[in-house]
């Protein structure tokens, strides 16, 4: 339900910086509110794909695949959960 | 008719004629018969779309990765979006994200116990549908006139 | 557009999904061409309806028959047009049938699409030709009997009957008018199984998911002001298949055959289970 907000405020915010430069993407990027929001929108994001492809894979797959497609699924998204953290902190650290 | 007795707790099969035992008896068409209809329809849609949002995630991913290496890849991943093929990508993706986000309201609302009597369920579907739609338009008409 | 009660009947132009007709199907399901009966001579008015036939005994796939009804000479009925069609044309034709006013369930199938009871669709509310299958998703005992075996195991497994703990009262266990109304809605089914046989979580769970008409009676019991054993019930339901499959695509409220709303009872369900979980 969360994500309702997150995501909407993502959109909006994708609008606004359309036009921005790199150096201008990177600021706002930077601020701290910016940084939760899109750590919690990450988080969110790939609970939501983790548990709803999940479901889908149980409904169409009934062999003994299923199994390792959710545990494959569920590694995948962790890792590009923690692919994207990173990306955001590394810009709000350093770059 | 029916042959009452059961064998290992399984049901004991209503037997019309010992051939039946050696022929599997054939499924009746299911996807392949039953008229496509608003709920149906907008379920696989949900999750057609979620799938699509779920894709769209993932190139959430590759922009912060892209922006956090510096200013090159990030460029060359912006303009890949805003080529033509890009800009369609990315218009699929809003109109994904925008049907997957009003079904998903339709949803919560459902989960409360409301809205279930029959013409309700088809009004808030295609409040869904042009919903979907508008938003998309709204929100590349006003990213379109920032640009302008 | 808007559909107001489940007997309103679709004029969508679009009538089946975008995969081939025998899509995904076993060898043994396969659909093939029937044979075409001659058109009834001297026939003012006729109408063609293509029917699902499968006979166990010659070993060969289901087909599709087309016959051509006499409709001057024939009930207004789907089930009038499936008589004629067995009297005067092929004897052999298989159906079940016994009230033929809505009441028994025994006549579900499939028409045009949509699963629905034979005696209650009017022959003028479908398309020329007709196409008349058994309810979907089902094992086929003979042409449009399906075997329900599996569709009354798991009405059983909700244990569809009274249970109490407290003492056996001296006179029958009482409830307000209040009470007796919660039940209204949910004990009128006739258990014809056109929702589950319309659900699509069910065709591809159709054994460990329970199905939009045994989750209906659940609920029927569950909301019974004298039944004490709502504990056990939710317990039994607390499944990630048993319940938890439907995806509230309500295409069981769309097409129950009585205005049922077994998607409702499914949502009352889960809010119930929510409320237990605290």
């Amino acid at each position: 339900m969360a994500l309702i907000p997150l995501s909407l405020w993502f959109v909006a915010s994708l609008i606004a910086h359309s036009r921005s430069s790199y150096g201008e993407l990177i600021a706002w990027l930077k601020t701290p509110a910016t940084v939760i929001l899109m750590v919690l929108l990450l988080i969110a994001s790939f609970h939501h794909t983790a548990t709803g492809v999940r479901v889908i894979i149980e409904d169409y797959v009934h062999s003994s695949w299923r199994f390792a497609f959710v545990v494959s699924l569920q590694l995948v998204s962790l890792a590009l959960a923690a692919a994207g953290i990173l990306s955001v902190l590394k810009i709000a650290f350093t770059g | 008719m029916a042959d009452e007795s059961t064998r290992n707790g399984q049901p004991a099969a209503v037997s019309i004629a010992p051939v039946t035992r050696i022929r599997p008896r054939p499924l009746s068409p299911n996807i392949q018969l039953y008229r496509p209809q608003l709920t149906s329809v907008l379920s696989i849609a949900n999750r057609i779309t979620g799938v699509i949002s779920s894709l769209g995630a993932v190139g959430l991913v590759a922009w912060l990765a892209a922006a956090a290496s510096g200013e090159p890849a990030w460029s060359g991943f912006r303009n890949a979006v805003v080529s033509l093929p890009g800009q369609l990508v990315l218009a699929g993706f809003t109109y994904a994200f925008f049907l997957h986000l009003c079904a998903g309201i339709r949803h919560l609302v459902w989960d409360t116990v409301h809205g279930f009597e029959l013409r309700m369920i088809y009004i808030s579907g295609w409040a869904v549908v042009f919903a979907s739609v508008l938003l998309t338009a709204l929100a590349w008409a006003i990213g379109l006139l920032a640009i302008a | 557009m808007i559909i107001r009660k489940s007997d309103e009947v679709s004029r969508s132009p679009v009538r089946r999904f975008p995969v081939p007709r025998n899509f995904g199907m076993d060898r043994q399901s396969r659909i093939g061409r029937g044979k075409t009966w001659p058109a009834p001579r001297g026939a003012k008015h006729v109408k063609a309806f293509d029917v699902y036939r499968y006979d166990p005994e010659s070993g060969e796939n289901p087909r599709i028959d087309r016959f051509r009804v006499d409709l001057d000479d024939c009930g207004s009925m789907v089930l009038d047009a499936l008589f004629w069609i067995k009297d005067r044309v092929d004897s052999t034709l298989a159906f079940r049938r016994s009230c033929r006013e809505g009441v028994c369930g025994s006549c579900a199938m499939n028409m045009d699409g949509t699963n629905w009871l034979a005696c209650t669709r009017f022959i003028s509310d479908l398309g020329d030709p007709a196409r008349i299958y058994p309810l979907t998703s089902r094992s086929i005992i003979k042409d449009l009997v399906p075997d329900l075996t599996d569709a009354f195991a798991q009405y059983e497994l909700i244990e569809p009957w009274l249970q109490t703990r407290s003492p056996e009262p001296e006179t029958e266990r009482l409830q307000s008018a209040d009470e007796r109304s919660r039940i209204d809605g949910y004990y009128e089914c006739i258990l014809c199984f056109c929702c589950t046989s319309a659900c699509p979580s069910h065709w591809w769970n159709p054994r460990r998911f329970l199905g939009p008409a045994a989750l209906l009676h659940a609920w029927r019991w569950l909301t019974d002001s004298r039944d004490e054993a709502t504990e056990e019930r939710l317990d039994a339901l607390e499944d990630p298949f048993r319940l938890y499959r439907c995806h509230t695509i309500l295409n069981c409220t769309r097409t129950c055959p009585k205005g049922l709303n077994p998607g409702k009872a499914i949502a009352e369900i889960k809010r119930k289970m929510l409320e237990r979980r605290g």
